[in-house]
């Protein structure tokens, strides 16, 4: 044991439990008293520690040097992404990642380990992040444990069910033929996990499988079944839906007034094979209008533009004077977003706030701005239009600079009219990380006495210029 | 006057959202008017209130006034116009009334100081008594302190692992009038119990302490310079002209690297300069108290051109300095960790109170084991990074692990590094 390991081992134990041996070079400190002696060895002997500092000569391996990078580097963004950073503007960033993804930049080398850490955190944003990351961000990865999900190709087969999604990913055919091997084997759970997994890659080749899981002696097995084969369109479940649902709703014209006739369906062993309707009718309130939102759910919504010769929007008009018109709306939006129906996503999204931000992803850019432009024309109408133009901000979608125009001018109206701050700072502080960056320079909060809101308007103006340079680092 | 870049007025913010916020006031159209002459920048902005803020800035120091309620100093106004007179985007004109009357206050304020501080020329007998009746306080404490040190290694570090005896003679050294002592009493009582070396690491805090404990009772024997070392490291607050040598070093000096650390309401600045002319290392000590900004603006990455004065000691770092011109930063310098280490050596000698030592290696390199960090140099020695550092990725991505100029403070043990640059551009870490 060298001196000084002696001497911090006699410091931690205490004279007192072992008297003190020194080395005969520091005998002679401490006056014969023996903690002086030890205090004044335990301080000479850490200074001759430090002057006498060893540098290792080998062990330490030098990290080898970053191949060069091929995509050209985005430096400019390095300031206004580094603010948008300590501002938890997270909108901004995923903004500028898209743009940098669309015009094939790379991120610049000193955002690398926040863009990594933010992956890391968001599995939502790790493929916009992966994207941008080129040489350097990839080969700073693989120096931390925590970045790993980078390389993450495929994941790493564990058990059955893992296996089945590492064949799913690899491909629909090898899936498959692993289930039609392997599926006797398999339990209750395990198979229930894997049919609500199926809905990922879902085809119409997978009907008779599906069908053939509807004769599962499991009812949970039967239910997850039957919840697939409505996820087919044109399969005999979702036939045999539609010819249940179809009587159930008619609309009768007359030249005075046309309306909407709501029939509840009843019941019939067939569709409880299907796993409609499968509980006891006198024991749920309201069972006709359950199997109804069941059976309505289930068949694509298009088929009742056919059917009753009425477009999306008028025929969510008729449906709002009956008695399930809220039974029916939701099953008409949770068949639109199965079906991915962007004209009922539109007119959905337009009369109706359920599910709304899950519809808008359904239409285009121009069926968007007609949707936001409809939306804040309704805003306008009300006494407070605030709350309402801040759902907006929960779209999920980049808002287009006529639709940012238009949120603009009814919040300024709005806000002209108000005499003091109340609770909109909280409503307020969002706008500007959604507004297109183009009306920027039509957005002066002076225009609308900006005393009243210093902070907020200095938020906004802070807001908006990292925007702009994010934007400009991209052109 | 200076030439002032965003960058150096950034530096001079209070906080982070204060430097936001001012670069967000430094666009003209947040102005009702400004300008500004050789003396001061001014402008109105527009605010909350009924009429505007009115801002000035005296360009000599700076100095800041602002007619907002903002605590913070300087506020965002001061700063948004200070930026923009960086810029280059203030107009030459007329200083209206309000700055001028500031203006010539000021410089009637800074008169009448000149003149008290002369014609109060202090008693020497009166500080030699308060000198005398301090070293009485001091070494009153310092008995106390003695047995307290002897107790804890007669019972045994590991005996008691809480931090309150520590804690307590810390507050007691207050009272004696030796807060550098103090001040190493509340860094041991953070380190007890802490990690798996923690007995070591204490053990050699201890012993350096007592080693100072008894260079202060053994005071007259030792050197000038060395007097005043001890006297810095117990705490006692000389005047800065009393402390500084008379020799001046006119020179370009590099900032290679700025520390900041916060001591309950007080924050300190410890600037890094390497003088290129005279090749000596420098330390600039600045402080501030709550939202107040630092009095001199060094940033990392840059030069200045300005006279500097050592304090006294055996191993002279800290400097005071004269009026400062900036200048682009250019600093190459090949330095290995041997000749660093020597260096080290040679001064922990001449002063074993050396907390802290400027280590430069040149070309360097980052290299590993395991999860241990390490720079290694040219020659293929390395030296381990300071355990608490958790930049290196960082550095990395930057860097490319090309090889660069690696700055940190080095303890002995370990480089926390400060800096690093190469052709990749400045780091500050």
């Amino acid at each position: 044991m060298s001196t000084w390991k002696q001497l911090a081992t006699q410091a931690a134990v205490g004279t007192k439990k072992v008297p003190i041996n020194l080395d005969p070079s520091l005998a002679g400190y401490g006056e014969g008293n023996q903690e002086k002696q030890l205090l004044a060895s335990l301080g000479l002997s850490e200074l001759m520690q430090c002057a006498g500092f060893e540098p290792l000569t080998s062990g330490p391996k030098p990290v080898e040097e970053c191949p060069k990078e091929s995509k050209p580097i985005c430096l400019k963004a390095v300031q206004p992404l580094k603010e948008a950073f300590e501002n938890n503007l997270s909108p901004a960033i995923e903004e500028w990642l898209e743009l940098a993804q669309r015009n094939d930049l790379v991120a610049p080398p000193a955002v690398l380990t926040l863009l990594l850490d933010l992956g890391s955190k968001s599995s939502k944003l790790r493929e916009l992040v992966r994207a941008v990351l080129g040489v350097r961000g990839l080969w700073v990865a693989e120096k931390n444990d925590a970045w790993f999900y980078v390389f993450e190709q495929q994941p790493k087969v564990i058990g059955t069910f893992d296996e089945f999604v590492a064949l799913q990913r690899i491909g629909h055919k090898e899936s498959r033929q692993f289930l039609t091997e392997r599926w006797s084997e398999f339990a209750i759970r395990l198979k229930v996990r894997i049919l609500q997994e199926m809905r990922l890659d879902i085809t119409v080749e997978d009907e008779p499988f599906l069908e053939a899981a509807l004769s599962d002696p499991n009812k949970d097995v039967r239910l997850q079944a039957a919840k697939m084969l409505q996820l087919i369109p044109g399969s005999r479940l979702v036939k045999h839906a539609w010819e249940a649902a179809r009587p159930c709703v008619t609309y009768q014209r007359s030249l005075l007034r046309s309306k909407m006739v709501i029939e509840l369906p009843r019941s019939t062993p067939e569709l409880v094979r299907d796993g409609f309707g499968d509980y006891d009718p006198k024991k749920v309130k309201g069972y006709g209008q359950l199997l109804l939102e069941e059976l309505v759910s289930a068949v694509p919504p298009s088929n009742w533009n056919r059917e009753l010769r009425l477009e999306p929007t008028p025929m969510l008009d008729a449906i709002a004077s009956v008695a399930e018109k809220d039974v029916l709306t939701k099953a008409l939006t949770i068949a639109t977003l199965k079906y991915k129906d962007a004209d009922w996503a539109e007119a959905l999204a337009i009369k109706h706030s359920f599910e709304r931000t899950q519809l808008v992803q359904l239409l285009s850019e121009a069926r968007f701005e007609h949707v936001m432009l409809e939306l804040v024309q309704s805003a306008s109408r009300l006494p407070n239009p605030l709350e309402s133009l801040h759902a907006l901000c929960d779209l999920g979608r980049a808002w287009s600079p006529r639709a940012s125009l238009a949120v603009w001018h009814v919040l300024e109206k709005y806000l002209r009219t108000q005499s003091k701050f109340l609770y909109e700072g909280q409503y307020l502080r969002r706008f500007p990380l959604h507004f297109h960056p183009s009306v920027f320079p039509q957005i002066d909060g002076a225009k609308i006495e900006h005393e009243r809101w210093p902070e907020i308007w200095i938020h906004w103006a802070h807001v908006m210029r990292i925007r702009t340079e994010l934007h400009q680092s991209i052109q | 006057m200076p030439q002032w870049t965003v960058e150096q007025v950034l530096a001079l913010a209070p906080d982070a959202s204060s430097a936001s916020a001012g670069k967000d006031l430094s666009n003209p159209v947040k102005w009702a008017s400004s300008g500004c002459d050789s003396r001061a920048a001014w402008g109105e902005a527009k605010g909350s209130g009924a009429k505007p803020y009115q801002t000035s800035i005296d360009l000599a120091e700076p100095a800041f006034k602002c007619t907002c309620p903002s605590r913070k100093f300087p506020c965002k106004h001061s700063l948004g116009l200070f930026i923009q007179f960086a810029k280059g985007e203030l107009s030459n004109g007329d200083a209206p009334p309000w700055v001028t009357e500031w203006l010539d206050k000021r410089a009637g304020k800074a008169e009448a100081a000149q003149v008290k501080k002369t014609e109060a020329a202090p008693d020497p007998e009166a500080k030699a008594k308060r000198s005398a009746k301090r070293s009485e306080n001091v070494l009153q404490g310092f008995e106390e302190c003695e047995s307290f040190l002897m107790d804890s290694v007669r019972q045994g570090l590991l005996a008691n692992t809480s931090d309150r005896a520590w804690k307590q003679m810390a507050a007691r050294m207050v009272d004696a009038q030796a807060p550098g002592v103090a001040r190493r009493l509340l860094d041991i009582a953070d380190l007890i119990g802490v990690g798996p070396t923690w007995v070591e690491t204490v053990s050699a805090r201890v012993g350096r302490l007592y080693l100072l404990i008894e260079a202060f009772r053994r005071i007259d024997t030792l050197d000038a310079d060395l007097q005043a070392e001890v006297r810095t490291q117990i705490g006692f607050n000389l005047k800065q002209e009393d402390q500084l040598g008379a020799e001046y070093f006119p020179d370009l000096w590099q900032v290679v690297a700025v520390a900041n650390e916060v001591d309950d309401k007080l924050k300190i600045r410890r600037s890094w300069l390497y003088g290129e002319g005279c090749g000596k290392w420098a330390m600039h000590l600045d402080f501030s108290v709550g939202n107040q900004s630092f009095s001199y603006l060094l940033s990392p990455g840059t030069a200045m051109y300005s006279a500097a004065r050592f304090f006294q000691s055996p191993t002279p770092l800290r400097v005071a300095l004269e009026e400062q011109v900036g200048a682009p930063f250019s600093f190459k310098k090949a330095q290995t960790i041997s000749q660093s280490i020597s260096s080290y050596a040679t001064t922990l000698a001449k002063n074993p109170w050396l907390a802290v030592y400027p280590m430069l290696i040149s070309p360097a390199r980052l290299s590993r084991i395991d999860s241990s960090w390490f720079i290694t140099d040219e020659e293929g020695l390395s030296v381990p990074i300071w355990p608490g550092f958790k930049l290196e990725l960082e550095l990395l991505a930057v860097s490319g692990a090309e090889p660069c100029c690696i700055f940190g403070e080095w303890d002995g043990h370990a480089l926390r590094p400060r800096s690093a640059w190469g052709s990749w551009g400045f780091m500050g870490l």
